[in-house]
């Protein structure tokens, strides 16, 4: 079932499952459930791609990615306290909301590192 | 450092596929467990028990696999230990996320269960990809709608029952392999009892042994069985022998039966006499008398030799003291009893005139009876020891004594002809009691050693402590020094202490988990005991309570005595020597 916060192209392209694209998509709804989060920082369609895939019929707790194609925004850096993201493609999120893990981006985004990034923040 | 971390990892490695090469379950009505091997595991003495083979950990054990196919031993190799969390993280994928408020125990459990997964796939680049082309492959079956999503719900679940069949592929071409054809694998148990070691147990699948006897220990004992009762009637000559050893104040009582020994100087004389005899007639005497003559010569002799052998036992190879002291005593009566016996047909044989026309041999003929007469006794102290060493220290006794023989052989199996499990009911293993233990053993033979009939190599041993769990009740039959309160004009005993034989009704309680408690073993119960306080002869019948420690070693009580109206305290012994270290009852058996 396509995402409903994709355009079409984007749609057709990835065929994103659980991810929430902003700037289409409000945030907020997704941040608020006490579930495991993924957020890509910027146009980094293997995290986004990978998350998406892992966030998946997930077990015991939710998961679910927001992309933020252009990168997330300051005030929201600032609100989830993740420090500088300059050199981050990819950070996951307790159910609390807290940092778990930072996905470098001299990293490899595979689907080994993105379940990696959703498993920290799970425990 | 390197070397260190590395030596630690392939520790972690090798301990992990040890771990896993045999799975071993203990099935119940209610449930079936797996056995963690981290400790000696306790199951039901009346219980099943299967043992799964895992083929995959079994192949990388075989040197010859490795040998004729390194590669995909290594990957294999890799594969398993990648694996090893497979079962618990495929139940805990199967939880369905939870709607409303996350259960963060059970998800940090799956977390770190996860990346505990991860980093061991990230330490094989080439697994690594295949993880990730999995992923992909799941997704954009997903995505299309064309994957059995109840059996793959999430990229999770694909990926490790991929890897799983992946797994089982290699698996199956290594045990066809050269390396593997060539070896086959043996799955033997055995039974360690108090009693006896290394009895065959039969599992199905592995072997043809005959069944052992059908034996469920039961769990309420309400009275005390006809074996209960000779027990006791063997304790009460036990403590009769005691208490007039107590008596004689004979504090060892082995040493006590060579000290009393009184007809090895008599028969030492005589075959002397004998001797001197034989070589004063030697090509003189008739027929007869050089037959009375050398028969009684030899026959002396052994009995000289086996009296000897009582006085100063020394050492024997391969044989611990008790062994020494039974073959001994044993021999001396064994050699005692013939001794008689062929000096009274002698004597029919010989013509008596002739004996008594001789001087010498008429004295020789009155040595042997006066020496026959000392003998009698001994043979009745002998016997007396005897009964008594073997009836209180019965855990040793009959540690010493011959393994069961069972018929039948275990099988040699080829890896791919290898059931995949073997089963064991512990109620058809025979008699055996809380604390023995069951062995399992796997085993690999070559081709060379089956030819030359070589045992093979232990690949893996586990140990498993078998106990009845909860509360259940049983018997112990035991001799006590009991000590009265008072001395009533009815007690008439010299010393402060008697031996008595005692029985007792215990209720216990046995732990699934704790070896400890199962050693201590506490028990309360009932006992009765039959004291002689009056020392008319007769046994006099009290009941009382008691508290046992130890399986019954120690134990002590309360008792009253229906005869002489008088209560009395007590504590019994019974030491399981084996069970302390010493050499005694250390035997070592060939299995």
């Amino acid at each position: 079932m396509p995402n409903q916060n994709l355009t079409p192209d984007q749609a057709a392209g990835l065929n994103l499952v659980k991810t929430l694209i902003v700037p289409n998509g409000d945030p907020t709804t997704i941040l608020n459930q006490p579930i495991l989060k993924v957020i890509v920082n910027g146009n980094y369609t293997d995290a986004v791609s990978n998350a998406d895939t892992a966030a998946i019929g997930a077990p015991i707790v939710g998961r679910h990615v927001i992309w933020f194609q252009n990168g997330v925004p300051t005030s929201l850096q600032a609100s989830l306290a993740t420090g500088s993201l300059v050199n981050v493609q990819a950070f996951s999120l307790t159910v609390n909301n807290h940092v778990a893990d930072r996905v470098l981006t001299t990293e490899d985004a595979d689907y080994v590192r993105m379940e990696t990034a959703f498993d920290r923040a799970g425990q | 450092m390197k070397k260190i971390i590395l030596f630690t990892f392939l520790a972690i490695i090798g301990g992990s596929l040890r771990a896993q090469l045999l799975t071993v379950r203990e099935t119940s009505k209610n449930a079936t467990d797996t056995l963690s091997f981290k400790d000696v595991p306790i199951v039901d003495i009346n219980g099943s028990l299967s043992v799964q083979i895992k083929k995959g950990d079994l192949l990388l054990k075989i040197p010859q696999v490795a040998q004729s196919d390194p590669q995909r031993t290594a990957r294999l190799k890799a594969l398993l230990f990648i694996l090893q969390s497979e079962q618990e993280l495929l139940r805990q994928l199967s939880i369905p996320a939870a709607m409303g408020k996350p259960d963060l125990v059970q998800l940090k459990s799956f977390s770190t269960l996860m990346i505990e997964f991860l980093g061991r796939v990230q330490q094989y680049p080439s697994i690594r990809q295949d993880v990730n082309k999995l992923a992909i492959e799941f997704g954009a079956k997903y995505r299309d709608n064309s994957l059995d999503k109840s059996a793959f719900p999430n990229a999770q679940t694909y990926v490790i029952k991929n890897l799983s069949k992946i797994t089982d592929t290699l698996i199956t071409g290594l045990q066809s392999s050269a390396g593997a054809s060539n070896v086959s694998i043996q799955l033997k148990a055995f039974l360690n009892t108090k009693k006896e070691n290394a009895i065959k147990v039969h599992v199905e699948n592995f072997d043809n042994y005959s069944a052992g006897e059908y034996y469920e220990v039961p769990r309420w004992v309400t009275s005390f069985s006809q074996s209960d009762i000779q027990q006791y009637n063997q304790m009460a000559d036990v403590s009769a022998t005691l208490n007039t050893m107590l008596n004689s104040k004979l504090s060892d009582i082995v040493k006590g039966l060579a000290d009393s020994v009184k007809s090895y100087q008599c028969f030492n004389e005589l075959l002397t006499s004998v001797q001197t005899q034989a070589a004063t007639i030697s090509g003189q005497a008739n027929a007869d008398v050089s037959t009375f003559v050398q028969t009684s010569e030899q026959n002396l002799k052994d009995l000289v030799s086996a009296l000897q052998a009582i006085k100063n036992p020394g050492n024997v190879t391969g044989l611990n003291g008790l062994q020494v002291f039974n073959q001994t005593v044993n021999n001396l009566l064994t050699v005692a009893s013939n001794f008689k016996a062929s000096v009274t047909a002698l004597r029919q044989q010989v013509n008596q005139q002739v004996i008594n026309a001789d001087p010498a041999l008429r004295s020789i003929n009155s040595q042997f009876d006066n020496c026959t007469q000392l003998l009698q006794k001994d043979i009745q102290t002998a016997t007396a020891v005897y009964n008594t060493v073997t009836g209180l220290f019965k855990p040793f006794q009959n540690t010493a004594s011959q393994v069961q023989q069972v018929t039948g052989a275990a099988f040699d199996l080829t890896i791919n002809k290898l059931p995949e499990f073997g089963y064991i009911d512990l109620k058809t293993t025979g008699q055996r009691e809380n604390g023995d233990e069951l062995e399992i053993k796997l085993i690999y033979r070559t081709s060379d050693d089956i030819a030359q009939n070589k045992p093979g190599t232990t690949l893996r041993l586990v140990d498993i402590e078998l106990q009845q769990i909860n509360f259940y009740s049983e018997t112990n039959i035991g001799v006590i020094l009991a000590r009265p309160f008072n001395n009533s004009a009815d007690v008439k005993l010299s010393r402060q202490f008697q031996f008595a034989p005692a029985g007792s009704l215990l209720l216990k309680f046995g732990s699934r988990k704790s070896r400890l408690w199962n050693s201590l073993s506490p028990g309360i119960g009932f006992n009765v005991s039959t004291p002689d306080f009056n020392l008319d002869g007769s046994p006099d019948v009290s009941y009382g309570g008691v508290i046992t420690l130890f399986r019954n070693v120690l134990s002590a009580g309360l008792s009253y005595n229906t005869k002489t109206s008088s209560p009395f305290w007590f504590f019994g012994l019974s030491l399981p020597f084996a069970t302390l270290g010493l050499p005694i009852g250390n035997v070592q058996t060939t299995k």
